[in-house]
């Protein structure tokens, strides 16, 4: 082998392959660098979907309660099924105790959403009942209150909105009929 | 295989060896040289298309981060519990119009950008007449703001704690069933039900066991509470009608955006733009550098009475500050133009590209 060494002249093989390591390094950063961009770009889709999906369970959530009875006393007797009363003075809100979202606590929509990794769902609190007193001619008007909140999630982001609903019985026009708030709560 | 030497066998070196010619020589020099030339400009330009990359990527990124940060506050904007900000009432001794860092009777509003000491009385300006900061060292310098650039402001409530009793009457204190470190002495917070609210400062807190209670005392100053002003302003106790949950006590949130000059400069030492936030009564602090510059447009349903909840007109800043208030503002549209910051092109340029986005506003 020594012998092999002293008998080899010339400084092509190294040149060449001082050069080829060069241009390896460079790629690989260049290569690094795509892959980040391509994972934050991935990361920013998936928390605007969780939170698409979360907007949209707000609206499902907003539109089933029209649909049912004028009276929510039956519905949300059991107190369970992400149909829940209001909590008392001290009490956690529902949608911020733990293992709200996971177990049968909460609804899940039942619109199909392809591209969302799992269906969103919301929790619906019946904060109250207000009888608005009579305007003019008109007769008094029975006003239920609604807290919905809704939580999409996502690969590895989630988002909660929350609104407050309001809902005429017998489908009375009313200044507290229909979405009174709406917010983002964040992950 | 045995190997020779050309010199064994004791000639003269001179003699066997020839040497190069001149011709061979210059042949080999020259060849040598174009492919060092060679390899050295796909060198310099793999590097420099690799600079322009990065600082496109720098850009776009750039750009995304700041429409995040605009499109969230503008969706929250206009968030007071479950009352609308039409039924805030002003808890402090200073009329509305001079509390531009709690003003929220408006929820959207924007400015254009003016030269130093021009008068905007609604902002919290440093060198501008009549502008009052809850803390004047925390106001906006409008020295440092780009000139031809917009700036947003987006008022909402923080997400709110419930009340742990219910507030009958306004000699009542307010007690929030939460024990961490929410409130604070000198907060502004936000009292509401559905279809009542009211704006008071914090003058002393006293937590335990769950529950913190925030007491009102009154003052003299902008700030500071007005004695005699009622909570209760529709007569409607807090978390009475409502329920235990109907009423929460939030701080306020006013976000004001603009481009003012960075703290860094570029590759090249000079000066590059950013974009500022300025949350209620805290200092303004930089958010996004490569940001140049960031026009509004808003879109105002000028027939609000006719039940349809769209935009009729898309008006800039001056526009909108000519109309009367209360305005029906449905949309917002922000454009965003970012930089690479640094010099990046081949012709020793700064990348600029203008981004734009439009969102609905969720509670007008």
């Amino acid at each position: 082998m020594k012998q092999l060494m002293k008998k080899q002249r010339g400084i092509v093989l190294f040149v060449s392959l001082a050069l080829l390591m060069a241009i390896a390094v460079g790629g690989i950063a260049a290569a690094q660098v795509a892959t980040l961009e391509l994972h934050m770009v991935r990361n920013h889709r998936d928390a605007a979907m969780a939170f698409q999906a979360a907007d949209a369970a707000l609206g499902e959530a907003e539109a089933w309660l029209e649909t049912t009875a004028d009276d929510p006393s039956p519905l949300f007797a059991a107190n369970s099924g992400g149909l829940f009363l209001a909590p008392g003075y001290g009490e956690e809100p529902r949608w911020r105790r733990t293992g709200a979202w996971t177990s049968g606590d909460s609804r899940s929509v039942v619109t199909a959403l392809p591209s969302v990794v799992q269906p969103p769902r919301y929790i619906v609190e019946w904060l109250s009942t207000r009888v608005e007193p009579a305007v003019g001619g008109a007769p008094p008007v029975t006003v239920d209150l609604f807290r919905i909140t809704a939580r999409g999630t996502g690969v590895s982001a989630s988002a909660t909105l929350q609104s407050t609903y309001g809902r005429a019985r017998g489908g009375a026009a009313h200044g507290m009929a229909g979405r009174l708030s709406w917010t983002d709560l964040g992950a | 295989m045995k190997y020779q030497r050309p010199n064994a066998g004791g000639l003269a070196p001179a003699k066997s060896n020839r040497g190069a010619s001149l011709f061979e020589l210059l042949l080999a020099v020259a060849l040598g040289a174009a492919m060092t030339t060679a390899i050295v400009q796909l060198f310099v330009v793999n590097g420099r298309s690799q600079a322009t990359l990065a600082g496109q990527a720098r850009m776009q990124e750039s750009a995304r981060m700041a429409l995040d940060f605009l499109v969230r506050s503008a969706r929250g904007a206009g968030y007071f519990g479950c009352a609308a900000n039409g039924q805030i009432a002003n808890g402090l001794n200073a009329g509305w119009e001079q509390l531009a860092e709690l003003d929220a009777t408006v929820a959207v509003e924007g400015f254009a950008s003016v030269a130093e000491g021009g008068a905007q009385p609604r902002l919290p300006l440093r060198k501008a007449a009549g502008a009052t900061a809850f803390k004047s060292h925390n106001r906006i310098d409008a020295s440092r703001l780009r000139p031809g650039s917009d700036l947003a402001v987006f008022r909402r409530a923080d997400v709110g704690s419930a009340l742990a009793t219910a507030m009958n009457r306004d000699t009542e204190p307010i007690i929030v069933a939460d024990d961490d470190d929410r409130f604070d002495r000198d907060d502004f917070v936000l009292l509401s039900t559905c279809g009542q609210a009211a704006l008071f400062r914090v003058s002393a807190t006293a937590r335990g066991s769950g529950q913190t209670t925030l007491a009102r005392a009154t003052g003299s100053g902008p700030f500071a509470n007005r004695a005699g002003a009622p909570l209760l302003t529709a007569g409607t106790p807090y978390g009475a009608v409502d329920g235990p949950q109907g009423a929460a006590a939030a701080q306020l949130l006013t976000e004001f955006y603009f481009v003012a000059s960075s703290r860094i400069s570029n590759n090249r030492g000079d000066p590059i733009w950013a974009l500022w936030r300025k949350t209620s009564t805290a200092p303004p602090a930089e958010l996004v550098q490569g940001i140049d510059e960031l026009t509004l447009l808003f879109g105002v349903d000028t027939t609000a009475a006719d039940g349809v909840d769209a935009p009729t007109r898309y008006l800039d800043v001056n526009e909108l500050a000519a109309m009367p208030t209360p305005r029906a503002v449905r949309m917002v549209r922000f454009a965003v133009t970012a930089s690479s910051v640094d010099v990046v092109t081949a012709d020793e340029q700064v990348l600029r590209q203008t981004f734009s986005r439009t969102v609905a506003l969720r509670n007008s």
